[in-house]
Order: structure tokens, then sequence, then C-alpha cells
């Protein structure tokens, strides 16, 4: 009996034997279809293709076990281990779709060759290239017009690396036959996978998978014991919730509220490692993404991480923990989000620029200044000194789709295609978790209770394959200030979060007279609108969300309420506490303050200075890496190196003699060639006899091929003398074919440092590609020697006209 | 605009917090018969409130009421919202179209304009139906089974709406038209 791999985890190999293209859904240029490319701007394979023809060659795999049949036992299985496709359904189906117990990473191109390719810009183009292609009419067989189409093509003999987990915690507990069966049949599936992305019936894409070396002992043994298997384990989540018939399992304990304890903040350090897609809202086949994590997403992981030492649901019911949003970092804190009352210079201003910003709470419209107001993004901390950093996250958009296997393309009955925005991939966001020193003390009782809320998990839409992971990384507790002291009597309110109230009905409202009347009853002064006409005093917006409660298998009620970013100032009647300000500052207000709704900010200095006359200076770039290490030649990826570095210098040569062979001197210099008035010297047909004999000379053992030319031309006058108002055009090219050291003087220009990146690759390159280089130099400045030529006798014939 | 008749919308508003269990108590002559949507961290439930009791599509009781966080309760006459503030107890409020009798509840009412609307629920008629009567089952891949009360018998190719009814009236300060409540009301086949 074969083991099953550490943890339920392994990688697979993916080596692509034919040119491969796996479109990224657009194009660029004159390009139509272009590769799919990672956060390196490097080809790869998405989780979500390789998901696809995994499960594609496990399906083979069930088709064959299942006598032929496209349904039965082993097609149970395939639904087990991938999970149901509640896309492909038809009909009623009254079972909740099953979910996969297999998730599939993107594969990737090895990490050596990833660094070494990362710095050098003009090898990453040349691991694709671009290839013509065109519809051919099948009544006339010939190409149809107005069909050229280009798409680009990754070359051939690329090992990429995907990792693959299993993860039966839906179905726990599974017996180990399970997961053994499991992992044979993947191994099975990955056996029977041969092509993979576009155009894969025309010679594309080709390509073989290897696992651990154990796969055909795993083989072996699924082909004995496969006829011993039953039905997989069944999904019983709606039965078990039948069984119980209760709303909540755990019934919480009532907490003691004390609201004069001080609250403690545990900052969260987030880290995406793949991207992250967090619904905002779909709108046709497109899922927009939001720029920040809501708190919510951390709540099922302090359930698992610390659930053991606190009552997390009690906290959560009586709002005794609080989890920020994590949103991007900006100096090491979380960004808060722009207030509205931020306008900037319309031409040339704004927090972007980092200048011409102007304050409406504090500052009146200047005269003469067209101001536009600053949306979206984050700013930090404000020092009154000089503007705050601003940090907006550039969301990217994948496309993807869902293949009908009848006829093995995307279709609308299927689903089509359809994009998802993401967080890209190394994105640091910063959150907090807030306890009272009640719960603090509590979980101190567990030793190393933070580090162990250390650690990866995913999150957001997508979660099993590309999407979704992040590593959360713990820091010491801090003790939040228990004073906000209030200068003068303006109250400033910044919201740092979504913010839900709800009317006296109980209906979410975006009413600015709600929220004064909850501020009023909190803070137990009176709160007025400021009356100035100057300046503005309440700059808010609405903002509804929509998402999906994975728990319930439903969504779950819209979130209607303000935006973060809304801002307003209030004129105070009487005094307020300083300890209800800041207490207020740690809890929030309003409903769902345990997910990060509700943050607020009192009186940040941001919206009570004024920015008009500040300036940020720019931060100063980073060092330069150092640069990455060639690649040695016993590594796996140093032949697939070496392949896009000769790709990428053949590429160099071709453009250095184009250029080279569009100036006459330097033709005359190389080889010698003159036009006097209307004639070429040599004569042109000298110069077809030349390309043809240097045709021939494909490595340095063709040299005497060339040599044998230039001794019998001079041997005979009539063809000698054609050569003699040339600039010792035949001594030049003997010397340039019989020289090895001549052709790369002629391209030195070329930067090759920029293109290497194997070991002893430009020596190696030197020889191996020396006669290409000759071949393609003469033949380029012969062509554009021709071209001058034909010029000349164009002008002389014209004027002679 | 489908209706220009003139209706007055009565809404009361509890002057102390009370469990969802109080509420129900106090509502229960307007609420006979009514939908329930509750809602708790672990399900989504819907029930049927039927001699003060809530009970599912098994016709069993719904145990663990004090765990929900927000209910609505409705049916034509009235809606009972209520939200859990502290502890398992929390403000609640009542809306219907004709004047109820409760005390320490704080009456408001409107003259509004009244608005059908209906919203199409998820899923199709599933093969199975629910143990108890007055229930439909309806289906649909992305979710399973989702489990409706609906008097109506539900054919092959006919879908349940969730009947409500949005309130039009002015606003106080600007004087703009515009919704300022919406009441649900049953499920329909339609």
């Amino acid at each position: 009996m074969p083991q099953l791999p550490q943890n339920l985890s392994f990688t697979i190999q993916i080596k692509m034997t034919s040119d491969w293209h796996v479109g990224s859904g657009n194009g660029y240029g004159e390009v139509d279809s272009a590769v799919q490319r990672d956060h390196d701007n490097l080809p790869y394979i998405p989780a979500k293709t390789l998901t696809g023809i995994l499960r594609d060659g496990c399906e083979q795999a069930a088709i064959a076990l299942d006598g032929g049949k496209k349904t039965g036992q082993w097609h149970n299985w395939i639904n087990f281990i991938f999970g149901d496709q509640p896309a492909l359904a038809e009909g009623a189906i009254e079972p909740a779709p099953r979910p996969a117990v297999v998730s599939i990473g993107s594969a990737y191109l090895d990490n050596d060759l990833r660094d070494a390719l990362k710095a050098k810009k003009g090898l990453k183009e040349a691991i694709a290239f671009i290839k013509p292609g065109v519809a051919i009419d099948p009544k006339t067989g010939s190409a149809e017009p107005q069909c050229l189409r280009f798409e680009e093509v990754v070359r051939m003999g690329a090992v990429l690396n995907a990792d693959i987990g299993l993860d039966f915690s839906p179905y726990e507990p599974v017996d180990q036959t399970t997961k053994e069966i499991v992992y044979a049949l993947i191994l099975a599936g990955t056996k029977l996978v041969e092509r993979l992305g576009g155009k894969r019936r025309r010679g594309n894409g080709n390509c073989e998978i290897t696992t651990d070396a154990s796969r055909d002992k795993w083989l072996r043994w699924f082909k004995d014991n496969y006829s011993d298997i039953e039905e997989p384990p069944s999904f019983n989540k709606e039965e078990s919730a039948d069984e119980d018939n209760s709303l909540l399992v755990q019934n919480p304990q009532p907490i003691t509220v004390n609201n004069t304890e001080t609250w403690w903040r545990i900052p969260l350090r987030i880290k995406t490692l793949s991207p992250v897609v967090i619904p905002k809202r779909t709108v046709g086949n497109v899922v927009e993404s939001l720029d920040y994590i809501p708190g919510r997403y951390f709540i099922g992981h302090l359930h698992r991480k610390i659930g053991q030492s606190l009552d997390l649901n009690g906290a959560i019911a009586t709002n005794q923990i609080i989890i920020t949003n994590a949103t991007v970092e900006i100096a090491g804190r979380a960004g808060k989000p722009t207030p509205f009352c931020l306008f900037g210079k319309k031409l040339g201003g704004g927090l972007s620029k980092g200048k011409s910003v102007y304050n409406r709470f504090v500052e009146a419209e200047p005269k003469g200044i067209q101001l536009k107001g600053e949306r979206g993004g984050y700013v930090g901390a404000f020092d009154d000194e000089q503007l705050p950093d601003h940090h907006s996250i550039k969301l990217g958009v994948n496309t993807h789709n869902t293949v009908q296997d009848e006829v093995q393309r995307p279709t609308s009955d299927v689903g089509g295609v359809y994009s998802y925005q993401a967080i890209p991939i190394n994105t640091i966001f910063r959150a907090e978790i807030r306890i009272p020193q009640s719960l603090k003390t509590e979980l101190d009782q567990t030793q190393d209770w933070q580090n162990k809320l250390d650690g990866i998990l995913r999150i957001g839409q997508s979660k099993k394959d590309q999407y979704g992971k992040i590593k959360i990384s713990v820091e010491r507790p801090e003790a939040l200030p228990t004073q906000k002291s209030l200068k003068g009597n303006l109250l400033s309110l910044w919201f740092l979060s979504d913010v839900l109230l709800r009317d006296e009905r109980l209906q979410p409202t975006t009413d600015p007279e709600v929220l004064r009347q909850v501020l009023e009853k909190e803070l137990q002064v009176t709160l007025t609108k400021r009356d100035d006409d100057e300046l503005m005093s309440l700059m808010m917006r609405s903002q509804r969300n929509e998402s999906w409660q994975v728990r319930w298998g439903l969504p779950r009620p819209t979130m209607l309420g303000w935006q973060a970013g809304s801002c307003l100032v209030y004129q105070v009647e009487g005094d307020i506490n300083p300890q209800k300000l800041a207490e207020l500052e740690a809890k929030g207000i309003g409903d769902r303050r345990v997910e990060g709704y509700g943050q607020i900010s009192f009186n940040d200095p941001l919206l009570t200075a004024e920015l008009s006359k500040l300036e940020r200076e720019d931060s100063k770039s980073q060092p330069d890496s150092s640069p990455p290490q060639p690649i040695a030649s016993n590594s796996k990826s140093f032949e697939y190196a070496r392949l896009i570095e000769t790709a990428a210098w053949r590429k160099k040569i071709q453009d250095m003699a184009l250029a080279i062979a569009a100036d006459p001197e330097k033709r005359e210099e190389i080889l010698g060639l003159r036009i006097t008035d209307d004639q070429s010297h040599p004569s042109m047909s000298q110069l077809g006899g030349l390309r043809s004999v240097i045709r021939n000379l494909q490595s340095p053992q063709d040299i005497s091929k060339v040599t044998s030319w230039f001794d019998a031309l001079k041997k005979t006058a009539n063809r000698r003398e054609k050569w003699d108002k040339t600039d010792d055009g035949l001594d030049k090219i003997r010397t340039l074919v019989t020289n090895d050291q001549i052709i790369w003087r002629h391209f030195s220009d070329i930067n090759w440092q920029s293109i290497k990146i194997t070991e002893d690759g430009k020596s190696s390159l030197k020889t191996e590609l020396w006669a290409e280089a000759v071949r393609t130099l003469v033949d380029a400045i012969v062509r554009g020697h021709k071209r001058d030529l034909e010029k000349a006798q164009d002008n002389i014939r014209e004027e002679a006209a | 605009m489908n209706s220009t008749i003139e209706t007055t919308l009565y809404s009361y508003a509890s002057n102390y917090l009370m469990t969802l269990e109080a509420a129900i108590a106090i509502g229960r002559e307007s609420l006979e018969g009514a939908i329930a949507l509750l809602y708790s961290p672990q399900t989504c439930q819907i029930a049927i409130l039927k001699n003060s009791q809530l009970t599912n599509s098994s016709g069993s009781r719904i145990l663990g009421i004090q765990d929900v966080f927000e209910a609505r309760i409705f049916n034509s006459n009235c809606e009972l919202r209520w939200l859990n503030q502290t502890n398992g107890n929390g403000k609640t409020v009542f809306l219907s179209e004709s004047q109820l009798s409760l005390e320490a509840f704080t009456e408001k009412n409107q003259k509004c304009e009244p608005l059908s609307q209906q919203y199409i629920v998820w899923g199709e008629k599933a093969k199975n139906q629910p143990k108890a009567e007055g229930w439909q089952r309806l289906a649909e891949a992305r979710i399973g089974k989702l489990d409706i009360p609906c008097e109506q018998t539900l054919e092959k190719h006919q879908r349940i709406y969730l009947k409500t009814k949005e309130y039009l009236a002015a606003e106080d300060q600007c004087g703009n038209y515009a919704v300022i409540e919406e009441r649900l009301l049953n499920m329909e086949v339609a």
C-alpha cells in the first residue's frame, strides 16, 4: 500500500511539450488573443483552467470505470472530489451543491526561472511569440477574407508547478480508504491529461503531468481494488440541520458589559498570497471586488483559533469584540478611507499629486480655481506638516469561462465567459481586533493565544482554486486611549468604515438626522449642524453592500448605510465626556460592528487642518535589488531558460541587422557595397549569388562552402570585375565569414547583459548563433542595398521623364 | 403608478427592549398565520406562526429562538420587526394599515400612497414536498431546496412570489416624493 502525501497536499509538474496558449480573453495592439499572464507578467496556467482539465482527465477515468456511461458510481466520486456544478444542472435539484474536497492552485514557472525572467524585460517578451492564423472556408478550402488573426503563443518546453491540496472537513469524519481512493483517482486523472489551453486539438498545449514517483504504484493499487469500492460519502449538511432543528448550536452566555474598562487593539498584518475576490456586486458576467477585506471574513478564523479559549459567540452577541476592516497598509498602519471633505485642484493637484488639496470643512472654496472631490483610495496618518500618503489598490481583472463538454467550448448555456475583479497578489493590509480588558484577561490565561491567530486562510469568492489565499500575522496587543479630548465646540466625525443605522421603524436608513440623534444619546449633548455659508459641514454618501452567507447557503439581506469616507461637522452644546468619545472610537456605532461596520473617528487632525498650503515630498525610491544569479547548467530550468534566451538573441540580432542595413555607410563599411547613380557595385546578380551561398552557412563547418565561392569568383575575370568598384567588398565578406569575432563587433551596440539569464549564456550563444548572425546581417544588408538601389533608379527615371 | 388611493400607515415602536417571544406574544392576534423570517448566525429559517408557536416545514417547533438576531414576521394585516440589541432583548416595531392597540409603544401614523410590489422567490417546484401542510418546496441547483409557506398549490412552471407593499409620501424637508416604507405581506403563487 503506497503512502498518502503528508498533510494531504502535493505538487504536480506540467511539462509543455508543444507551444501553448491559455488565453487571457483579450488582445493588445495587433494581437487578437494574448496569453494569460500572472502578477509578474509571466505566462502561467490559471487554477481554473487546471481544475477544469484535471476534472476532465478524471472524468475520462470515470467513464471507463462506469462502463462507458456518463453517469454512475465513479461519476459520483468525481463530483465528490471536484464538487457539484450547479451551472450545468438542469431542473429543480433539491440537494445543496457539494463543495469540492480538492483545491488546485495555479501552475507557475519554476522560481529560479521566474526570478531571472522578472528582472529582464526583453526575455519576458521572448517567452512567447505571435502566431498568425486564418479561418478556412469549409466549402472552398481556401482562406476566408477578413479572418486573418494573430495569437500569442508560449514557447514549448516550459515546466510549471502547481500545488494540490485535499480538504475533507465538509465530510468529516472520512475514513482512510476514501482518502486513498480520492488520491488515486486524481493521479489517474493526471495521467490522462494530454493537452490543455486553446487550440489544443490543433497541436497546441500538449503536455505531460508528472507527480511523485509512486503514481504507478497507486494506479496498480487502484486497478486491484476498484471493483470493491462503493459510493462516496454523502453530503449531509441539510440532514444535520433538520435533526438539530435549532438556530444556534451553542447558546451564548450573557457577558457582563462594563463600559468603563480599557479596550485593547490587536494589530493584524494581512498579505495576499494570491489574487483575492471580495465580492462587491455582480454586473452582468463581471464580479466586482471591494478594495478592502471586511472584518466579517476573519470571524470564522477566530472561532477556529481562539474559540476554545473564549466564548466568542457571546462576545459577538454583546458587541464585546470588534474586527475592523482590513485596509491597505500605509506606513505600517491601516489606511483610512479618503474623507469626502477633501478636494483637489482639478488640474495638477490632489492627493495623488501631493499638492493643492483643500479641506472644505475649514477652507472656503478658492476663487478662480476649479476643485474636484477626492474619491477613492486611502490616506495615511497626518502630521500637520505635509499632506498624508495616499494609496489606491489597482484591482486586476481575469477572464474565465465555463466549458460545455459536448462542444468543448464556452457557451452561454453553461455560463460562457465571465470575469473576476481581484485584489492583486502581495498586497498588504492592516486590520485590528479590539477587545475589552475583561476578554483580554480571559484570553491571557491561554499561553501564546496571539500566535495561534497567525496562519494562512482562504477567503472570498472562488477560494478553492486561484483566489483568496491570505497570510495573517498578529502583533502585540496595545491599549487604546481611554480619553479623547474635544477642542472648541466643533465635533468632526469621519467614517472609517461603512456605517449602518436603523430608523425608528428598524428600517436601514441614510438619514443624517438619525445619526445626530444616535450621537446625542451616546454623548449626552446637543448637536447642531454647523451653519456656515463658506464652509461645508456634511459630506455623506450612501452605500449598499450585497453578500452571500456561506453558512446559510443563501444571500444575506442587503446592507444599506453610509459609505466609508463620509464626514460631517457638528456644533456642540454641552460638555462631552472625553471617555465616551474614546469609547465610541473603540466600539463604533450602529449595526454589525463586529464585522467591521460602524468605525468612526472624532476630530482627526486631517479634518480640522488647513491643507492648501501643504505638499507631500515624494518618498525615496526603493534601492534596486541585487540582480538575480544566472541559471546554472544543472538547474532543471536551464534548458527552457536557454531556449528563451536564444529566442531573445535572435530578436536582438534581427533588430540590429535591420538597423545596420538601413544605413548606406554601414553597408559599405561591412560589405563594401556602393550605389553610384543607378548602378549597384557589385551587380545585383552578384549579390543574388552571395545571398544564395551565404544561406549555406549553417555552422562554422560550412565556412569552406563560402570561401570556395570566393575562390571560384576570383578566378573568373568577368565575375571578379563586377566587384572592382566596391570598397574592397570581396575581402570584407571573406573576413566576415572567416573571423568569428567580426560579426559580434558589428553587433557591439546590443546590450547582451539585458537578456542574459543562463550561466555561460553569452559565450555559448555567440558560438551557437554565429552562422545565423552572419546570414541575418548579410541578408539584411543586401535587401537594404536593393531597396535603396531601386529608389535611386526611380529618381533617375523620373528626372529623365 | 398603479394606484392613487391614500392610506394611513400606522407604526408602533416599543418603548423598552423585549425578547422576541414577548414581542410575538404582544402581537399574537394580529399575527396569526404569519410568515416568519428568522435570522441567526447559523441559519436563516422560514417559519409559520400558529397558536403563538413558530413551526417549520417539518411541522416541528422552532427551538433556539433566543439566538435570533433579527426577525420579520408578517401577514397581509401586520408586520412585526424585531432586532436583538442586548442579550436577546431588542426593539420591536409593528406596522399595519389598521390601528392596533398596543401599550408601551409609541404610535406614529402617516398618510401615504400604497404601491403593490412582488419579488420572485428563488427556485422551481421540487419533486418532493414538505411534511407540513401549507408549505411548498422549491429547489434550485445553486442553493438546494427551499421550503416556503404558501397555501396555494404550486404547479410545475409556476413560481412563488413575495408580495410586498411600498408606501410613498412626500419627504418632510425637501418635498420629494419617495418610498418611505416597505411592508412584507405574503408568499403567493402568481
